[in-house]
């Protein structure tokens, strides 16, 4: 993950120090170092032209369907995809950072208008505790003693009460793959018959893939795949024997770790993106940040950090007159500590019956009233003191 | 307390004090008449279907010159290329029932002249629904006097092609009209009101629309305008190459909504008269390498508005 890096999309290449992410760039990158084969040089003028369209087909339909099923549903998200990230995460980054990606996804298939999957998603936005269970996530209403009986449309999940939809999504999607994936070759199809394995395979494998492996509980891709386009489930299996089994395991390498000031820093990114308006906010400064590519301070971040410090100062004034003004509507009253009387009588009764025995211990103030004030004398003390007995 | 019930006991509570009855009583004063509609309120009858545009001007609606944003163009063509006639009309997004233009109204009195001896209880008073995206083609189609080819002998690379002008080409224009400092004197003739005070707050809104939608799209977290313009250099090189001698767009006699959707972004990209700022609008130095894209602009603009032929 490369959050403080500003590149900060996967997958990325980091050959030689310089970074490169993205597919299509990895891929031009790749063929331009002569890193690799270039798997699209045998591909006609025309080929390549249906290459780059299907590429732009897979990322702006097969994408959001993926979004659908591992991000959206609620059901998959929480049995699979949490669990898939929580295992790469360290501590306090698994409960700020999957639920980031997760709204990033929710977002991306927003217009797709299959919200209903999402079953923590409340269409008035807010806790309605006359829909009683609906206002309930999914994961806990088992728990919850069944009080009435439940009508046919509560029975089902919410994959089932949305299936026309999601069927037709899938099915438009699918497809459009399946006319692409027509190789000659019935146990290996491919998307271009004459040529072998191209980079649109590579892509098309990747989101398929996703579709149909994924152990989820609500497998509605998986389902269409196996049921309604065989040949599209046949070209994931044979990819996956050929191109990854085949190869052995992929070499891993542990991550050099990351220093504790690095972490912090995660942690408080993901935190602050969490923050409702200000979160908005950070997001689109880093982004401006990243773009321009700023690093430091210049003249942008001196005055929004200095914005910031002044609004907090003010804030925190305001906050602070508040606190000491007297309450709106009550009288002026003014209490003063009176000079000549004694601690003991802050007591209440006893202290100041102490405090009358013990008269000519407290000699001071008494002694400074009577200094000042030559006509009072200790007889007008004394009168003052039985009054406060009283 | 007795006082102040005192004077209402007798009435009743809730009773209005008699003045202020006899007050009420005098209005209204004078009931005027109603006020007509608004101008440009649509007419009750329309002989033809109005389709409800972004344009520059009035004028330029009446004549029917192009509009200036590429979806309202795409329509705009293909209803030309369908041979269908419409009034434009300049409008907003205000006006769109689905918060977006263009749509299209359909006309009143065609409908009642089509089926004369039928009788139809007073057609033109029932409310028509404004007809938008697929909706348009549809009616295009049923209303030409040509046959337009259907699409379904190759649709699912229709499909793929029509991704790739809104993944790749799309966001590349976005940048360009909405984010690039220079063409902000444009995109304020173009879109925004004349009012200084609303124009800020406007073009903050429409940008960071503009950047969400950019967002979005690339999925990726920053926005990188080279790598913007070589998505939209690729874009254009596979439709150059898909295009290739043919003279309309998969190898089609006649021109369909793809090529509509195509001309609308080249039209504008190349349009001296659009207003671009300098020559940093590289999006037109990438598409003037395409040869066949630009013939193919030409070769539409030419049967779609032949009373400019003379212009250029």
């Amino acid at each position: 993950m490369l959050i403080l890096s500003g590149i900060d999309l996967l997958p990325a290449l980091n050959h030689e120090g310089s970074w490169t992410s993205g597919f299509q760039p990895i891929v031009q990158y790749l063929a331009s170092e002569a890193l690799c084969d270039d798997l699209d040089e045998n591909l006609s003028p025309i080929q390549r032209a249906d290459s780059v369209a299907y590429s732009a087909y897979l990322r702006a339909h097969a994408g959001p369907l993926v979004d659908l099923s591992l991000y959206v549903s609620a059901a998959n998200w929480a049995t699979a995809t949490r669990p898939a990230y929580s295992s790469l995460l360290s501590f306090p980054l698994t409960w700020t950072v999957p639920t980031l990606i997760r709204s990033e996804a929710i977002k991306r298939a927003e217009h797709l208008g299959l919200a209903e999957l999402d079953s923590d998603f409340d269409p008035s936005s807010g806790l309605h505790l006359s829909s009683g269970r609906d206002a309930l996530p999914e994961t806990f209403r088992r728990h919850i003693p069944l009080m009435t009986k439940k009508t046919v449309h509560e029975e089902m999940t919410p994959e089932q009460a949305t299936a026309i939809r999601l069927f037709g999504l899938t099915e438009d999607c699918l497809t459009v793959l399946d006319d692409l994936i027509k190789g000659e070759d019935e146990d290996h199809p491919r998307s271009f018959a004459e040529a072998s394995i191209t980079s649109l395979d590579c892509l098309a494998f990747g989101y398929l893939a996703l579709m149909q492996k994924p152990a989820v509980p609500r497998a509605f891709l998986k389902d269409w795949l196996e049921s309604k386009t065989p040949r599209l489930h046949k070209f994931v299996d044979s990819m996956l024997a050929l191109s990854i089994a085949e190869r052995g395991e992929l070499p891993w390498t542990v991550p050099d770790p990351t220093s504790a000031v690095r972490f912090s820093g995660r942690v408080f990114d993901s935190v602050l993106r969490h923050l409702p308006n200000v979160g908005e906010r950070y997001a689109s400064e880093v982004r401006h940040r990243a773009e321009q590519q700023t690093k430091g301070l210049d003249q942008r971040a001196m005055m929004l950090i200095a914005g910031v410090v002044l609004t907090g100062l003010a804030t925190g004034y305001g906050f602070q007159t508040y606190r000491a003004m007297q309450p709106f509507g009550a009288p002026t009253q003014s209490w003063q500590p009176r000079r000549t009387q004694s601690r003991l009588s802050e007591f209440g009764q006893l202290g100041s019956m102490l405090s009358s025995a013990m008269g000519p211990i407290q000699p001071m103030p008494s002694g400074l009233d009577f200094g000042t004030r030559d006509d009072g004398g200790p007889g007008g003390r004394l009168v003052e003191v039985d009054a406060e007995v009283d | 307390m007795a006082a102040v019930t005192g004077p209402n006991s007798r009435p009743g509570w809730f009773a209005v004090p008699a003045p202020v009855r006899e007050l009420f009583k005098i209005f209204p004063l004078t009931t005027l008449p109603a006020d007509p509609l608004p101008e440009r309120s649509p007419e009750r009858t329309r002989p033809r279907p109005r389709l409800y545009v972004f344009a520059r001007s009035e004028e330029d609606a009446r004549s029917g010159r192009p509009s200036f944003n590429p979806q309202c163009l795409k329509w705009q063509t293909f209803l030309r290329i369908a041979g269908v006639e419409v009034d434009i009309v300049p409008s907003t997004n205000h006006a769109s029932p689905s918060g977006a233009l263009p749509f299209l109204l359909l006309p009143t009195i065609a409908q009642s002249s089509s089926s004369p001896t039928e009788p139809k209880p007073a057609p033109a008073l029932k409310p028509t629904i404004p007809l938008t995206g697929s909706k348009i083609e549809r009616y295009a189609k049923d209303h030409s006097y040509l046959m337009i080819s259907d699409d379904s002998f190759s649709s699912s690379r229709i499909e793929a092609y029509e991704a790739l002008l809104s993944q790749s080409l799309r966001p590349a224009w976005l940048h360009t009209l909405y984010l690039n400092p220079l063409n902000t004197p444009l995109l304020k003739t173009l879109y925004l009101p004349p009012s200084p005070i609303l124009q800020i707050p406007s073009l903050h809104a429409l940008r960071s629309a503009a950047t969400a939608e950019i967002l979005k799209t690339t999925r990726s977290s920053i926005i990188s305008p080279d790598q913007l313009l070589s998505d939209a250099t690729d874009a254009l090189r596979s439709l150059s190459a898909l295009l290739s001698d043919d003279e309309w767009f998969f190898g089609r006699p006649e021109p369909g909504l793809f090529d509509a959707e195509v001309f609308a972004y080249t039209y504008l990209i190349l349009d001296p008269e659009f207003g671009w700022a300098g020559d940093e609008n590289s999006l037109a130095k990438c598409l003037a390498k395409f040869g066949n894209l630009v013939e193919h602009r030409r070769r539409l603009y030419d049967r779609c508005w032949p009373e400019s032929r003379g212009e250029k």
